[in-house]
C-alpha cells in the first residue's frame, strides 16, 4: 500500500470507529444492553421510563427552541451579510475578524456573553446608568430562561462565523460576481440579486455545513450549562447528568436520551432539506414574482442595523472578558470595576502555565497528526472522486452526545481512556474534518503541472511534492493548522469523555470553574483559553510571511 | 475480705497486663505505622475530589506539597464536578472486574454516596481505627460516627464538617429571618430576593430538609428510612410551604441557581438579600477575597439548622492504598486541620475534639481572631442531625416531579 491510502484508511479508521462503535455502544445500552454494567435483558424499558421523566417534554421543547433558533440566526445573518456587505467597504473588515472570530472558543464566548446578559452583567448597568433608576439589577429572565431563547441567540451568533467561512468557499463554486453583474443588468438591486439568483445556487451547496450546525446546536452541552434553561435543562445536558448519575441505571437512561437527540437531530435534518426545497425549489414562487428593488433600502438599512449588532455583541464579549480577568472589585451598578488587580492571575499563575502547557500539547499534536492524515488522504487516488471524501464529515453531522458515551467505552476497552493518546483521538475526530474542510478546494485547484515539471527537473518525487507542492501551498496548510488548533482546544466533551477526569485543559476547566460564580477567576480562564487559538492564527499568518519574503511569487 | 482482697489483686494485675498489653499494641502499631510510612513512600495518590472552590482546590495543592515534603508521596487532586461520578465509576470497575489497580486512590464523600460505596462493598476497610491521629477525633459529634444514619463503621475518615448557615448584606437587610417562616414572609414583602439553589444540588436539597425540620409536626419520623413512614403526609408541609414561597421568589420560582456560589454571586449584586451555604465561613472568605462588600453578616435559625460530616475513604480497588493512609492521617493532623479552619485558607471546621489536643496543638486553634461575617461556635449552636439518607433521594424525586414541568 501507498502512503496515501494508508492514510486514507488510518484515517478512515480514526474517524469513522469512534462515531459507528460509539452510537452502537449507545444504541445497545439503550435497549437495557450493557454487559459490562450487568445489564443483559434487551428491553425497551428505558424508553419508558425516559418519556416519563419530569420536564421530559420540556427538555425536548427547549432543545428544539434553541436549537432551530441558533440555526435560523446564524443563517439568516449569513444571508443578510453577504446579501447587502458582499464586495463594500465592510466586506474587508468581515474578512478580517472573521479568523478571530472562527478563533474565539466556544465555551469562552458564552462566558463573555454570560458576563453580558445576566440581570447584573453590563447591559443592565449601561441600561441602570443611561435610565438611573435601577438600583437593584432588574428582574430580567436573560440567562437560563425557560425556553432556551437566550441561548438559542447566542449559539447563533457563535455559529455564524462558522456560517460565513463555508459560505465563502461554496462561492468558490458559483460565479458570484458575473451572476452579480448579470442580476444588476437585469434591474436587480444587489440584495435582490443574491437572495433571487445566488443564494439559491449557494443553498445546496451549503447542506452540510448548515447540517452539522444543526448537529451542533441540539447537542451542546458546554454552552447550554452555561447559558441554558436549568428547570429543565436542555436534552443534551440533562444527558450529560444522566450519564454522571451514581446510579447505573441513569446511564441507560442517558443512553436512550442520547438516540433520543439523534432521532430528533435526524429529523431536523431532514426538515431543513424540505425547508430548502421550498425556498428554492422550482415552485417557489416568490423567487420569480419579477420584484427586484422594492424596499431596497429597508434591506440595507436592516443589513447595517444587524451588522452593528453584531460587532458590538462580539466586541463587548471580549471587552468584558477582559476587564474581568482585571479586576479585584466590579459590583452592581458600576460600569467599570472600582478595584484592579492582577491577583486572581498570580493566584492561579502555577494552575494556568500547567493547562496552557496541556491544551497546547493536545491542540497543537492533534493539528499537527491531523494535518498529516489529510496531507496524505488527499494525495490518494480514492480521494479524487467526487463526494469521496463526504465520509469524513460524519462526525460533524451526528451529535456529539450521541456517541461520545459509545466512544469512552471503546477507549476503556483500549485502555485509553484518561491518556494522552485516547484524548487526542477523540479530538482528532472534529481535527481532521475541519483541516481537510480548510484544504480541499486549495489541493484540488492546484495547478498539477508546477509539480510535474519539478519532478521532470529533479527527478525525485517526494522531494519535489514537499519542495514545491507543499512550499506553494505553505499559506492554506499553516492556516489549516490554525483551524485545527482552535478546533481542538474549543472541544469539551470529548475531552471531558476521553480525559475520564485525569486530562484537563483550558477549556475544561473555564466550565468547570465558572460554577463558582467568581467571574474574575471566570474572566481569567476565559482569557487564557482565547489566547491560544489567536496566538496560533497569528503565527500562521506570520510563520510564511517570513518563509515567503524571498519567494513571494510562490505563494498561491 | 481475704476474697476481696484477691480480687482487688487479681484486677492489679490484669490492669497492669492490660496496661503492658497496651503499651505493646502501641508500639506495635507505631512500628507498624512507621512501616506503612516507608511503604507509601514514592506513591502516587489520585484524590477525587469536588473541585468547584478555589479555596478547597489551593488547601488540597497545600496537602501535596507537605506530603510530597513530609512522606514522598505524590498527590494529585482530580476535580470533578459531583462524587457520584466517582461512585458510578467504581460501581463501573467493579461490575467490569477491576479489581486491582483502580485509578481512584483517595475521595471526598458522605452521605448516600457513602450509603452506595458501603452497600456495594466498593470500600477498603474498616482502617481509619488504625490511624495514629484518629485517637484526636471527636466521636461525641453524632455525624462523625453516622453518616446520615448510616453507621460509619472505620470505613470512612471523617475530616470536616459542614453547618448551614445563612448570611445577608446588613447595609441592604436590617433584620434577618431567623426562621423559615419569616423568610416566607420576608419573600412576600420583597418579591424576587429570596430562592434556593437547584435541588439536586445538595444545597438545595438541604434547604428542603431544613424547611421540613422546621414544619413538620413530628421531625423525629425523619430520622426513620423513607419506606417506613408516610412520605406524603410527612411532607405536605414542606410543599404547602414551597408553593406559597415559588410565586413570590426570584424568578418567580421558575428558575433556580445552580449552587451557593451563584447565590454568593447574586447577593454580592443585590439581586438576593438572603444566601446560605454549608460552609460556616464562607461569607468571611468571600469577604476577604473581593467576592462581597464587608457589610456581609452570617445568622442561623433559631431552632438551629443542618449540619453534617464529610469523610475522606479509600476505594476498595485502589493503587496507592497504603499512601492514600498516609494522606489521610496527615489530613487529621492539628497541622492540617486548623489550617483548613482557617476562615481565610477555607473555614472548614474540624472533626479534631480541640481540649483533648496537646496544649501546643490547641493554640493552633486558637489563632483564629474575629473576622468580619463570621459566628462563633456558640451563636451557630448545635448542628440538628441529616435525616436518614433515603431522604434526599426522596426529596429530590419529589421536588423534580412537583416543580421541574
Amino acid at each position: 500500500m501507498s502512503i496515501p491510502l494508508i492514510s486514507y484508511r488510518v484515517t478512515q479508521l480514526l474517524c469513522l470507529l469512534p462515531v459507528i462503535l460509539g452510537v452502537v455502544g449507545t444504541l445497545l445500552p439503550s435497549f437495557g444492553y450493557f454487559p459490562v454494567a450487568g445489564f443483559h435483558n434487551l428491553n425497551i424499558d428505558y424508553y419508558n421510563t425516559l418519556w416519563q421523566e419530569p420536564g421530559f417534554s420540556s427538555m425536548v421543547v427547549v432543545t428544539l427552541v434553541s436549537g432551530c433558533l441558533a440555526t435560523c440566526i446564524a443563517l439568516l445573518l449569513t444571508v443578510t451579510i453577504f446579501s447587502v456587505f458582499y464586495s463594500t467597504s465592510s466586506w474587508k473588515v468581515w474578512r478580517s475578524l472573521l479568523s478571530p472570530m472562527l478563533a474565539f472558543p466556544h465555551a469562552a464566548f458564552a462566558l463573555g456573553m454570560m458576563f453580558l446578559v445576566t440581570p447584573s452583567g453590563w447591559y443592565a448597568r449601561f441600561f441602570a446608568f443611561f435610565t438611573s433608576g435601577l438600583t437593584s439589577p432588574p428582574a430580567w429572565h436573560t440567562v437560563h430562561d425557560t425556553y432556551g431563547v437566550t441561548l438559542g441567540i447566542i449559539l447563533g451568533l457563535k455559529e455564524l462565523p462558522f456560517l460565513i467561512l463555508m459560505t465563502l468557499s461554496a462561492c468558490n463554486q458559483v460565479n458570484v460576481s458575473q451572476l452579480l453583474k448579470v442580476g444588476q443588468s437585469l434591474g436587480y438591486h444587489p440584495v435582490y440579486a443574491w437572495l433571487k439568483i445566488i443564494w439559491p445556487q449557494l443553498l445546496p451547496q451549503m447542506r452540510l455545513p448548515i447540517i452539522a450546525v444543526i448537529a451542533y446546536s441540539f447537542s451542546v452541552v458546554d454552552i447550554a450549562q452555561i447559558l441554558g434553561p436549568t428547570t429543565p435543562p436542555t436534552l443534551a445536558v440533562a444527558i450529560m447528568q444522566w450519564f454522571g448519575s451514581e446510579q447505573l441505571e441513569q446511564r441507560l437512561l442517558g443512553s436512550a436520551g442520547a438516540i433520543c437527540l439523534l432521532l430528533l437531530t435526524g429529523l431536523l435534518m431532514l426538515g431543513w432539506l424540505v425547508l430548502e426545497r421550498l425556498l428554492i425549489g422550482k415552485d417557489s414562487r416568490w423567487l420569480i414574482n419579477g420584484m427586484r428593488n422594492r424596499l431596497s433600502l429597508g434591506w440595507q438599512w436592516l443589513g447595517h442595523v444587524t451588522q452593528w449588532i453584531v460587532w458590538g455583541v462580539w466586541v463587548t464579549a471580549l471587552l468584558s472578558i477582559v476587564l474581568w480577568a482585571v479586576s479585584w472589585r466590579w459590583r452592581y451598578p458600576d460600569i467599570l470595576p472600582s478595584e484592579y488587580s492582577l491577583k486572581v492571575w498570580f493566584r492561579y499563575s502555577e494552575k494556568l502555565l500547567t493547562l496552557l502547557g496541556t491544551t497546547w500539547f493536545l491542540a497543537l499534536g492533534s493539528a499537527v497528526i491531523g494535518l498529516l492524515l489529510v496531507l496524505g488522504l488527499l494525495e490518494a487516488k480514492k480521494a479524487q472522486q467526487r463526494y469521496a471524501l463526504s465520509w469524513l464529515y460524519l462526525p460533524l453531522l451526528i451529535p456529539q452526545i450521541s456517541f461520545i458515551f459509545g466512544f469512552q467505552w471503546l477507549l476503556v476497552s483500549l485502555n485509553l481512556d484518561g491518556t494522552w493518546v485516547g484524548v487526542i483521538w477523540s479530538h482528532l475526530i472534529y481535527v481532521v474534518p475541519y483541516i481537510c474542510l480548510a484544504l480541499v478546494g486549495y489541493f484540488k485547484h492546484f495547478d498539477k503541472r508546477y509539480l510535474t515539471v519539478a519532478i521532470l527537473l529533479s527527478g525525485r518525487s517526494q522531494y519535489s511534492y514537499w519542495r514545491i507542492k507543499i512550499a506553494m501551498l505553505l499559506w492554506p496548510i499553516s492556516f489549516a493548522v490554525a483551524v485545527g488548533v482552535a478546533v481542538s482546544v474549543a472541544q469539551y466533551l470529548p475531552t471531558l469523555f476521553a480525559g475520564a477526569g485525569r486530562v484537563s485543559t483550558l477549556t475544561t476547566e473555564a466550565v468547570s470553574l465558572a460554577q463558582g460564580a467568581d467571574y474574575r477567576v471566570t474572566g481569567v480562564f476565559a482569557l487564557a483559553q482565547l489566547v491560544v487559538p489567536l496566538v496560533t492564527y497569528g503565527c500562521a499568518f506570520l510563520i510564511p510571511y517570513f518563509i515567503y519574503r524571498r519567494f513571494s511569487m510562490m505563494r498561491i | 475480705m481475704m476474697y476481696l482482697q484477691k480480687g482487688v489483686n487479681y484486677l492489679v494485675i490484669f490492669l497492669l497486663f492490660l496496661a503492658a498489653h497496651n503499651v505493646t499494641a502501641q508500639q506495635l502499631q507505631q512500628s507498624g505505622w512507621n512501616n506503612t510510612v516507608k511503604k507509601a513512600n514514592k506513591q502516587v495518590v489520585y484524590f477525587n475530589a469536588w473541585g468547584g472552590s478555589h479555596e478547597v482546590n489551593r488547601y488540597i495543592f497545600w496537602v501535596g506539597q507537605q506530603v510530597k515534603r513530609q512522606y514522598g508521596i505524590t498527590l494529585k487532586h482530580v476535580k470533578v464536578d459531583d462524587i457520584s461520578q466517582v461512585v458510578s465509576r467504581l460501581l463501573i470497575e467493579k461490575t467490569a472486574g477491576r479489581d486491582t489497580e483502580g485509578k481512584i486512590d483517595l475521595l471526598w464523600v458522605n452521605g448516600e454516596n457513602f450509603a452506595t460505596l458501603k452497600n456495594n462493598n466498593l470500600l477498603y476497610g474498616p482502617f481509619t481505627q488504625t490511624l495514629p491521629n484518629y485517637q484526636w477525633v471527636d466521636e461525641t459529634k453524632p455525624s462523625v460516627i453516622k453518616d446520615f444514619s448510616i453507621p460509619v463503621e472505620f470505613m470512612e475518615a471523617p475530616w470536616g464538617m459542614a453547618h448551614l448557615v445563612f448570611f445577608y448584606d446588613s447595609s441592604v437587610l436590617k433584620q434577618p429571618p431567623i426562621s423559615m417562616k419569616a423568610l416566607l414572609d420576608y419573600a412576600k414583602q420583597h418579591p424576587g430576593r429570596i430562592t434556593y439553589p437547584n435541588p439536586p444540588h445538595f444545597l438545595g436539597t438541604t434547604f428542603l430538609k431544613q424547611v421540613l425540620l422546621e414544619l413538620a409536626p413530628s421531625p423525629e419520623l425523619l430520622q426513620k428510612p423513607v419506606s417506613e413512614v408516610n412520605f406524603a403526609k410527612v411532607t405536605a408541609p414542606l410543599w404547602a410551604f414551597l408553593d406559597e414561597l415559588h410565586p413570590v421568589s426570584w424568578r418567580e420560582g421558575k428558575v433556580f441557581p445552580a449552587n451557593s456560589s451563584q447565590m454568593r454571586q447574586m447577593l454580592d449584586s443585590g439581586e438576593l438579600h438572603v444566601s446560605f451555604s454549608f460552609s460556616p465561613s464562607e461569607a468571611t472568605n468571600a469577604i476577604h477575597a473581593g467576592l462581597l462588600p464587608d457589610t456581609v453578616k452570617s445568622y442561623v435559625h433559631k431552632g438551629g439548622t443542618l449540619g453534617n460530616t464529610h469523610f475522606l475513604a479509600i476505594p476498595y480497588n485502589a493503587k496507592a492504598k497504603t499512601a492514600a493512609q498516609v494522606v489521610i492521617n496527615f489530613l487529621l493532623s492539628a497541622e492540617a486541620q486548623s489550617k483548613k479552619m482557617d476562615p481565610v485558607i477555607w473555614g472548614d471546621p474540624t472533626v479534631l475534639a480541640i481540649d483533648r489536643l496537646p496544649e501546643d496543638q490547641q493554640a493552633m486553634f486558637a489563632r483564629f481572631e474575629k473576622l468580619p461575617g463570621m459566628l462563633t461556635l456558640d451563636q451557630q449552636g448545635k448542628p440538628l442531625p441529616e435525616p436518614h439518607f433515603s431522604w434526599t433521594d426522596a426529596l429530590e424525586k419529589a421536588w423534580l416531579k412537583r416543580y421541574q414541568q
